[in-house]
């Protein structure tokens, strides 16, 4: 009962509060007109009642005002009030609310854009798969693929695992046709029997791929999106054959539709039988170019499972008699494969720290704007102070004009990620194929906005507010010119917060010319070959028809031979794996004069290539000669090594002639043809490894599917096509696997640093374009403080360019104190990030010298124009208007 | 004008509560009757008086409602509600233990 009528009460209170000022007014009118009675009957004329009544009853303001508090109509209708008062203040002064929702905007838009990526390639779980956080990578050391006999080692011997399953590491492109109509291109996943199970995924049509389908059968699931593009979701769409590149398949199940596979921003349209992989990829323990998931037992902690694949690892390097032990990693799977996050985690973590920063520099910004109009409002506070309003009231109000400006600076910001978001997508599709990854502003990215809004809100909202409430009534009333406290807490306050920004912008200015030195270094890099004009084509051969190894390796040399004779095709060659293309194959190397300790590396990488590799690919021969059409399956065996192998294994660079031998089992005895120069095979950062090159007629085997390498005249996008077809005239039944070109590969090994570069380069701009801002207006309200002392000496006969000095001098001041704090901010910055950089150190004098040295000088611009402005005022109409 | 700040805080509410237990009455009403019945001892000024019933009211413990005055203008008439009776039962029972704490502090001390 009692609840119920205050809640009637307190609603009327807010609904009708007109009304409930009105009677107010009304009740202390009565009790006045009953005090003035009361003189009157004691003898009063009513005018002298009247005053006494009103004298007695003292001001009536202060009482309403605690009345209103005691109803506590307060909050919800001073807010209303506060809100719209608020929007009248900010639309009558358009520049300041332009420049600081513009601020706003700027650093909330940075960090929901970046979050919404760190969202999206971090954090994210796979959708439709069942408890994906007892999902875990098992992958060789430093996050790489692993081979097939890996995987059914990992499978077999697991204790604490409940499914373990196989898929490829990357997608293939096909071409796909159903009942003679194109279907477009598609993008297929060949995976193990274990796949669906272990993810928990259900069809919601058919079936899973199962062991049956393992023996090779040309059965796929389909996913939703491919069902209902293709075969418009029909139901009987089981049993269809269609055919996916150059061979049939039928379909058998169909995925859920959130269901896009493992690979992080790669979508899934089939999955097929692992056996796709020609039987070669899977008895080759050294084909290392699969990915592993595992879905731990319930119950079993990470500790235990960290000690079981540490056995396993161990059981495998015994058995297959490793030299150097196998070291294997488990990684977090619930977003699905690693990769992305291993390469990207970094950069992205190290942006959400520099935009952070921006957001900071912003938040600064805007609290140095209201600050600046708090001096303003320095006589409009001491009035309403004075008239009764509480402190807190009046607090409550500047914080609500904070978050008026905060909540559309917000929203513009959010409304503009997913844009920002977009753009940077294009960075990690640079480095991993076309990436699709949702940016859109999900439940988490606009909490984490909010959170961040809220947090600036109050950083640049509550000083500013604090110190325009903090007032000294008297002098202020006395009628001191508005704005002109003196040295009070706002020309302290300010100050401080220009010298932080600078400090900040330092940091964000170093950081970008670490970033971007350490990526020109990368791109200077020599790589050991000359990567610009290479188109890689990968092909393989259809396995249905009957060729031996060697007759396949011809076929391919035919297709080089017809391409290297298209116009505009200099030289071409082949490959078992692109160089930068991730793949690799390592064997243990014995010589005679090397004589390793136990447990010392003595792995070299192996390539199998044809004669036209290395002019192709552009690789110096240092000595003896590189393979020709005469080293074939029936010559001598024979390898062409590089320099670091030379070294390496024969201690001198001239090993021509000498005989080395691969692996410890059946041992084959090569005898070496030539030396080429070192050649980067992974990342531009490592040195080049140890590399020993085989002709492809002698390792007929490795040389099943392998990657053409063609240099060309014209732009390598361009010509690509026009190559396949030339070569599927030359040999019909060859299969297409995917085109690229060597540049991009190699781009995409650096698209984090890339990207680092770019993004705090942008950051970097920003922060000083806010800090210029920042000091601007800093210099011009000291100015404007300063009129009339200026204006007096002026008029003393004070030359203008010594005050101009004078002015620009305690700006820089504080801009100087704020770079002695930024660069060692700045020190500390480029330490932190020193695992990141290449080639750039730390202690890099450009960057700590050059940072402070842009700084200053953009700083002493921002602070000369209103400096000279101030200079120029006449100093009679200056001194006239006091 | 004896300050506020005379009556403990709290008493007023006490004060107010007990008053209107009487009989309903307007602000004006309640600040004479005060005066009056404490044998001019205790005034409340408007100042306190005021914030003190929309207080009260806020909180449920008496009611207002607009009747006519003896001076021909409507007057905002307060009445006690059922749950401040239980209050004022309440602030009584602390009101005597409080002072007879105080009386037997200042009898024995």
């Amino acid at each position: 009962m009692r609840f119920v009528r205050i809640v009637i009460h307190r609603w009327r209170s807010l609904l009708r509060s007109s009304r409930g000022e009105r009677e107010m007014r009304d009740e202390l009118g009565l009790h006045l007109e009953h005090l003035t009675r009361e003189y009157m009957a004691a003898g009063m004329s009513e005018t002298e009642a009247r005053r006494a009544a009103r004298r007695d009853f003292g001001p009536i303001e202060p009482i309403k005002e605690q009345c209103r508090d005691a109803r506590r109509i307060g909050l919800a209708q001073d807010t209303a009030k506060d809100v719209a008062y608020a929007g009248r203040l900010l639309i009558k002064s358009p520049g300041f609310t332009l420049a600081a929702i513009l601020s706003l905007a700027l650093g909330i838009g940075a960090n929901a854009a970046i979050f919404s990526l760190v969202d999206a390639v971090l954090l994210r779980t796979m959708p439709s798969v069942h408890e994906p956080t007892r999902l875990v990578e098992v992958s060789r050391d430093g996050g790489r693929a692993l081979s097939y006999a890996a995987f059914e080692a990992i499978r077999d011997r697991t204790s604490v695992f409940s499914g373990v399953l196989l898929t490829s590491g990357g997608r293939f492109a096909a071409s796909l046709d159903v009942s003679g109509r194109s279907g477009g291109e598609v993008h297929l996943s060949p995976v193990s029997a274990e796949y669906f199970t272990v993810l928990g995924v259900t069809p919601v049509l058919g079936r899973a791929l199962d062991a049956r389908d393992m023996a090779p059968s040309n059965t796929a699931v389909i996913s939703h999106a491919l069902w209902e593009r293709v075969f418009n979701g029909d139901p009987n769409v089981l049993g269809t054959q269609m055919r996916v590149g150059r061979r049939d398949y039928t379909v058998v199940g169909v995925a859920p539709r959130a269901f896009s596979g493992v690979l992080t921003g790669h979508r899934i349209d089939l999955w097929m039988p692992i056996t796709w992989f020609d039987d070669h990829y899977l008895r080759n323990s050294g084909a290392n170019m699969f990915r592993t998931i595992a879905r731990v037992r319930a119950g079993v902690s990470r500790d235990q499972v960290r000690a079981n694949v540490d056995v396993i690892a161990a059981q495998i390097t015994n058995q297959w008699h490793l030299e150097k032990s196998l070291r294997l990693d488990v990684g977090d799977a619930s977003g699905g494969l690693t990769v992305v996050r291993r390469q990207f985690s970094g950069a992205l973590w190290i942006l959400m720290g520099v935009v952070a920063l921006l957001l900071l520099i912003a938040t600064v910004n805007v609290a140095n704007l209201l600050l600046a109009r708090a001096g303003a409002r320095r006589r409009e506070m001491a009035v309403r102070l004075s008239i009764g309003a509480s402190r807190w009231r009046l607090l409550r109000q500047l914080l609500t004009e904070s978050a008026v400006l905060g909540a559309i600076g917000g929203a513009i910001g959010v409304a503009l990620a997913p844009t920002a978001a977009a753009s940077l997508v294009r960075f990690l599709s640079a480095a991993m194929g076309t990436m699709e990854l949702s940016t859109d502003i999900n439940p988490r990215v606009l909490m984490f906005t909010l959170v961040v809004l809220l947090i600036a809100v109050v950083l640049f909202g509550l000083a500013p507010a604090l110190a325009a409430t903090r007032l000294d009534l008297t002098s202020l009333m006395k009628g001191g010119p508005a704005g002109d406290g003196g040295r009070g807490t706002r020309a302290r306050l300010d100050r401080v917060l220009v010298a932080v920004q600078v400090a900040i912008s330092c940091v964000l200015l170093a950081g970008a010319l670490l970033f971007s030195r350490s990526l020109l270094t990368l791109m200077h890099v020599d790589a050991g070959f000359r990567p610009e004009h290479v188109v890689l084509l990968s092909v393989g051969l259809d396995p249905a028809r009957s060729r031996t190894p060697v007759d396949r390796v011809r076929a391919y040399d035919r297709v080089v031979d017809r391409l290297s004779h298209v116009p505009g095709v200099e030289s071409v060659g082949y490959s078992s794996e692109r160089l930068f293309g991730g793949g690799t194959w390592t064997e243990p190397i014995v010589t005679p004069r090397f004589n390793p300790a136990p447990g010392q590396d003595r792995d070299a990488v192996l390539l199998v290539v044809s004669p036209g590799f290395f002019e192709a690919l552009g690789t110096r021969l240092v000595r003896g000669r590189p393979f020709d059409v005469h080293d074939d399956e029936r010559s001598e065996a024979v390898a062409v090594i590089n320099e670091a192998a030379a070294r390496y294994f024969f201690a001198r660079t001239d090993a021509v002639g000498d005989i080395l031998q691969i692996g410890d089992g059946d041992v084959r005895r090569l005898r070496v043809a030539g030396v080429v120069q070192d050649a980067k095979y992974r990342t531009l950062r490592e040195p080049a490894p140890r590399m020993v090159y085989l002709p492809a007629l002698q390792m007929p085997d490795s040389a099943a599917a392998p990657n053409l390498a063609i240099r060309t005249t014209a732009e390598p996008d361009t010509i690509a096509d026009a190559l396949w077809n030339e070569a599927r005239r030359e040999v019909p039944d060859l299969r297409w696997r995917g085109a690229t070109t060597q540049r991009k590969l190699i781009d995409g090994t650096i698209a984090p640093d890339r990207m680092l570069a770019q993004l705090s380069g942008v950051v970097g701009a920003t922060a000083l374009l806010l800090v210029c801002v920042g000091l601007y207006g800093l210099t011009a309200y000291e100015a404007s403080r300063r009129r009339r002392e200026i204006g007096v000496r002026l008029a003393l006969g004070a030359q203008r360019a010594h005050i101009v000095r004078n002015i620009v001098g305690r700006s820089l001041l504080l801009v100087t104190a704020g770079l002695v704090a930024g660069v060692g901010g700045a020190a500390a910055f480029a330490r932190a990030l020193e695992g990141v950089l290449f080639g750039v150190k730390s202690s890099d004098l450009v960057t700590l010298a050059g940072a402070p040295v842009v700084l200053l000088t953009i700083a002493a611009l921002a602070a000369y124009l209103p400096a000279r402005r101030a200079a120029r005022l006449n100093p009679i109409v200056t001194l006239r208007a006091d | 004008m004896p300050k506020p700040s005379d009556l403990l805080q709290g008493t007023l509410d006490l004060l107010i509560l007990k008053t209107l237990a009487r009989e309903p009455a307007h602000g004006w009403a309640i600040s004479k009757r005060i005066q009056l019945l404490s044998g001019d001892v205790l005034s409340v000024g408007q100042g306190s008086l005021y914030p003190a019933l929309y207080r009260l009211e806020h909180q449920g413990w008496i009611t207002a409602e607009w009747k006519d005055s003896d001076l021909g203008r409507a007057a905002k008439v307060y009445a006690l509600t059922r749950e401040g009776r239980r209050q004022l039962d309440r602030e009584l029972k602390t009101w005597q233990r409080l002072s007879s704490a105080v009386q037997l502090l200042l009898d024995n001390a």
